[in-house]
């Protein structure tokens, strides 16, 4: 490509916008838990979150903290006392920082905003076992009631019929058991309507992810990657999907005006598996010199609630 | 006796032989079954002969290039037996998805070493009465396959009678397992894991015959009381703890009287009702079995005041019915399920006074010092 | 009674006699791998400092990792049980002891009787030992016993991130390399040590007024034990001879040992 047609810019006007909502969930749930308006529910990424908005649980995912305690550099901390309360230290990374900060919430000693402390666990094996087994563990350390759906590997041999019947049961215990806990019935029509604000959220959180498919890319992928936060937490709100349509405009509009996140594209690569959240810039920094630019990752098509 | 014993060892050093024998002899089919929790019983019925997979004490060379480093032994072990053709005298292999290590590394089994019969299954890791329409499901799946791959029908008839038969070896075990409460040291608990381990190995009918004869024996024998304390080991839910410990903590001043090892009171703990409905019986068998450290327990969960590890309460509850000082824990390195559970027993202990030591990798003599100095802390208590 | 012990480290051997009237006196030597000389010399080194025979002694334990390769030794006790023992001796108060060895480091809880409660020990690397200081001050060129000084001058602390003593070995190369102070860097690795010490202690649970003594090698190391105070926040004991203590404890578990 010649160079001189194309100007580089690489702040995207969106990541003002993203910041805004991710500081918004995060303080508006320790509003929540101060006030105490509604229970809190700490869920795995994999869960059927809607359940509980559909309740109106204010609902926050240990996981994405975690992501954030590496991206901010205090996971290590966090590490250490978990590793001296027993733990190995070569178990999941994400599990150790997520019950450390657990352990120094309950102790008074956080370095770090804290999520709303939970009322209620979620869980779902889909992502691993190991998963569970750390739910446990916080639902120990905070003393309050967890659930956990079973969910069988999805392969050729099952029949899809039976996998979702499978959930479904277990989802409905779920329903059952939460109306007990909240004093409430489960108002389905709400429930309707959450899923599909979640569904329409990712269609255009995948349309963003997409608008990169053009080359050269209006923008790299590690300034979308953090867009990948509302999709998870936020897909529930209406405001969501229209962050996404704003976002897929504004990386359109780039195309369209010969705007690109970088000068020297010698190659584009992929990232397989899940980003080190703890050298997010380094990694970026260091790609950028070498003309490496990246533009997609697998591992953020699987957050797609479509 | 001696000569019994002997045997035992023999199979356990030798483990594939035996199964190799028959297989040579023709007719019957030989499915490896990865541990653990493989339903042997259905694969039984239908004619064929279940091996479970330890792997090799062999270092593991050629499945290093394939599987990443914090695989556990087990499963990098077996896979490395598999390519080096030791596991050719199979003509299948089972495997349930009992942990994160076997689900995700079975992927990487198939797609770099294809192998003709590969069932795998899953059972519930949530056990409460929402999973086990699934698990039925997958049962049913597994005696089709079975059926197909056998030619062999699977009655209910013939199902029943595998069940008396395994139902008939872990009843002998048991007995085994009370006379060594009842006279510790009588047998050591490195022959007691051969005991246990060969039962996987051989056909269920030997090894029932041979080990009634080692039983004959046994209680003939008259023992005298030493000064030594009584423990139990726990861990290894999947593999065989290494003899050399066993025996290290048993010339250390300790007598292990009770276990909950895969090659030990897991095994062979419980038995599986002889119902109408064997499928049933086979679920409510895995339902009720010592808790597993990949399980979870849900009941337990969802209500307040509960047992935090249903694991430990078990640990503790064997450790008062063996009248035991205390509690070695025999580590499988990169087991995250115990590992994490491993915590949550530790708290237990430190909360009753329970003195316990936990041993994972290390050199020989490195756990040497560890369980000495255990054995020296015991006699204090 | 007249009893000997012997400690046989992966570094140094050790070894104590223990005269009647409590008097005692102790003779070291590098272990090397002739660990039954060795043993055999440092012993009758001993005997001479205190004016005997080796064949006056009544009873020997051998201890510390090389104790089963001792043949006179009329028993062996692990370490962890003889150190225990002899910081109880020397410090009747303590019930909490940190031992920083060449290849392992150990932290041992005990009671008022001198006898383990319950320990902890790090034996699968060498990171959070002697060893790990001596390869870090072969690196930076400089005597392992001026470690603890150096480390004292710094005045910009570097962290190092490797705990591993290899990597910590690659990362010391690549600070040399851009040309960090090496008092800095001396600093970065005493932190390191007493971080995973830290973490062993913790792991024990120990009663937050206990008194803590630290014996082993590197008890010897003032800037080890600056650190271990701060990051505990109480003062720390160290014996005389921080390095034969438990040489000390197999000797007196020798007068009560019954066969």
């Amino acid at each position: 490509m010649a160079e001189s047609e194309y100007k580089v810019v690489r702040r995207l006007e969106g990541q003002k916008r993203l910041a805004g909502m991710i500081m918004a969930h995060y303080g508006g749930a320790l509003e929540i838990e101060k006030n105490k308006s509604k229970p809190v529910a700490w869920v795995s990424a994999g869960t059927p979150a809607e359940i509980l908005w559909a309740m109106d649980f204010c609902v926050q995912f240990p996981e994405a903290y975690a992501a954030t305690c590496g991206a901010r550099h205090i996971a290590h901390s966090h590490v250490e006392i978990t590793e001296q309360r027993g733990y190995e230290h070569h178990l999941c990374t994400y599990c150790r920082n997520s019950l450390g900060a657990s352990i120094s919430q309950l102790e008074g000693m956080s370095q770090f905003s804290e999520l709303a402390r939970p009322d209620f666990l979620l869980v779902a094996n889909n992502s691993c076992i190991l998963i569970t087994k750390w739910w446990e563990h916080l639902s120990q350390l905070w003393n309050i009631p967890m659930f956990n759906i079973d969910c069988p590997l999805v392969i050729p041999a099952y029949e899809e019929k039976y996998l979702v019947d499978h959930v479904k049961r277990q989802c409905l215990d779920l329903i059952t058991y939460l109306e007990e806990f909240t004093g409430k019935k489960f108002d389905y029509d709400r429930l309707q309507e959450i899923v599909a604000n979640g569904q329409r959220s990712s269609k255009y959180y995948m349309a963003m992810l997409e608008a990169n498919k053009h080359d050269p890319v209006p923008a790299t992928f590690f300034d979308i990657m953090g867009h990948n936060f509302p999709n998870l937490v936020l897909r529930y709100l209406p405001e969501t999907a229209e962050h996404y349509r704003l976002m897929t405009e504004e990386l359109n509009q780039r195309i369209a005006d010969k705007i690109i996140p970088m000068s020297n594209m010698k190659h584009r690569i992929y990232w397989d598996g899940i980003p080190y959240w703890f050298a997010i810039r380094e990694l970026s920094e260091k790609l950028e010199s070498l003309g490496l630019c990246l533009v997609t990752s697998g591992y953020f098509d699987m957050f797609s609630f479509e | 006796m001696e000569e019994i014993l002997a045997t035992f060892r023999d199979y356990c050093e030798k483990p594939y032989e035996r199964a190799a024998q028959i297989k040579a002899a023709g007719k019957t089919k030989i499915i490896g079954c990865l541990p653990m929790y493989f339903p042997e019983e259905i694969i039984h019925a239908a004619g064929a002969l279940p091996v479970t997979l330890f792997g090799s004490d062999d270092p593991i060379t050629l499945g290093d290039g394939h599987l990443m480093t914090n695989a556990c032994d087990q499963v990098r072990s077996s896979f490395d037996s598999l390519l080096k053709g030791k596991y050719d005298f199979l003509d299948g292999i089972a495997a349930i998805y009992i942990c994160d290590q076997v689900r995700f590394y079975l992927e990487v089994w198939q797609l770099d070493h294809p192998v003709d019969f590969f069932h795998q299954m899953w059972r519930p890791y949530k056990w409460d009465s929402s999973t086990q329409e699934f698990f039925h499901r997958e049962l049913k799946r597994l005696i089709a396959r079975l059926e197909e791959f056998t030619g062999n029908k699977i009655t209910t008839e013939k199902l029943k009678a595998s069940i008396r038969l395994y139902n008939k070896s872990r009843n002998l075990m048991r007995q085994l397992n009370e006379l060594r409460k009842e006279h510790p040291g009588i047998i050591r608990a490195s022959d007691m894991a051969c005991v246990v381990a060969s039962s996987m190995l051989l056909p269920k009918e030997e090894h029932n015959e041979l080990l009634a004869k080692l039983l004959a024996q046994l209680t003939q024998q008259e023992l005298s009381a030493g000064k030594k304390q009584r423990i139990i080991a726990v861990g290894h839910p999947c593999s065989m703890p290494e003899r050399e410990i066993l025996d290290m903590i048993e010339d250390n001043g300790m007598l292990i009287v009770d276990d909950d090892f895969f090659t030990g009171g897991r095994y062979f703990s419980k038995d599986i009702a002889l119902n109408d409905d064997p499928l049933d019986a086979i679920i409510d068998f895995n339902a009720n079995a010592i808790p597993c450290t990949t399980g979870h327990y849900a009941d337990a969960w969802i209500q307040p005041d509960k047992i935090y590890s249903p694991y430990a309460e078990y640990v503790i509850d064997l450790m008062k019915h063996g009248q035991a000082k205390g509690v070695v824990v025999l580590k499988e390195m990169y087991c995250d399920p115990y590992d994490m559970e491993f915590v949550l027993m530790k708290n237990r202990f430190e909360e009753e006074g329970i003195p316990y030591i936990s041993i994972s990798s290390g050199s020989l003599e490195a756990i040497r010092t560890r369980v000495q100095a255990f054995g020296e802390t015991l006699q204090f208590v | 009674m007249i009893t000997a012990g012997i400690d046989i480290g992966s570094t140094t051997t050790k070894a104590v006699v223990l005269k009647a009237d409590d008097q005692f006196v102790y003779a070291l030597q590098p272990t090397g791998i002739e660990i039954s000389s060795v043993s055999r010399q440092v012993l009758a080194e001993a005997c001479e400092n205190a004016g005997l025979q080796p064949e006056d002694l009544d009873r020997i334990v051998a201890t510390g990792y090389g104790r089963i390769s001792i043949p006179f030794a009329t028993t062996t006790i692990t370490e962890i049980t003889c150190n225990a023992y002899g910081v109880h001796y020397l410090f009747p108060n303590a019930s909490l002891v940190v031992d920083i060895g060449g290849q392992d480091s150990k932290v041992i809880k005990f009671d008022k009787n001198g006898r383990v409660v319950q320990f902890a020990m790090n034996d699968k690397c060498a990171a959070g030992t002697g060893k790990f200081l001596e390869v870090a001050a072969q690196t930076l060129g400089v005597p392992v016993s001026e470690m603890g000084d150096i480390s004292q001058q710094s005045q910009n602390k570097v962290s190092i991130s490797s705990t591993c003593t290899v990597f910590a070995q690659t990362e010391i190369v690549s600070l040399i390399a851009r040309q960090t102070n090496k008092e800095d860097i001396a600093a970065g690795l005493h932190e390191s040590i007493v971080s995973r010490v830290f973490g062993l202690i913790s792991s024990v649970n120990p009663d937050p007024q206990a008194e803590v003594v630290l014996t082993g090698g590197v008890a010897k190391n003032v800037a080890i034990v600056n650190l271990l105070e701060r990051m505990l926040g109480r003062k720390i004991s160290v014996p005389e001879d921080p390095q034969i203590v438990t040489a000390l404890g197999a000797a007196l578990l020798a007068r009560q040992w019954e066969s």
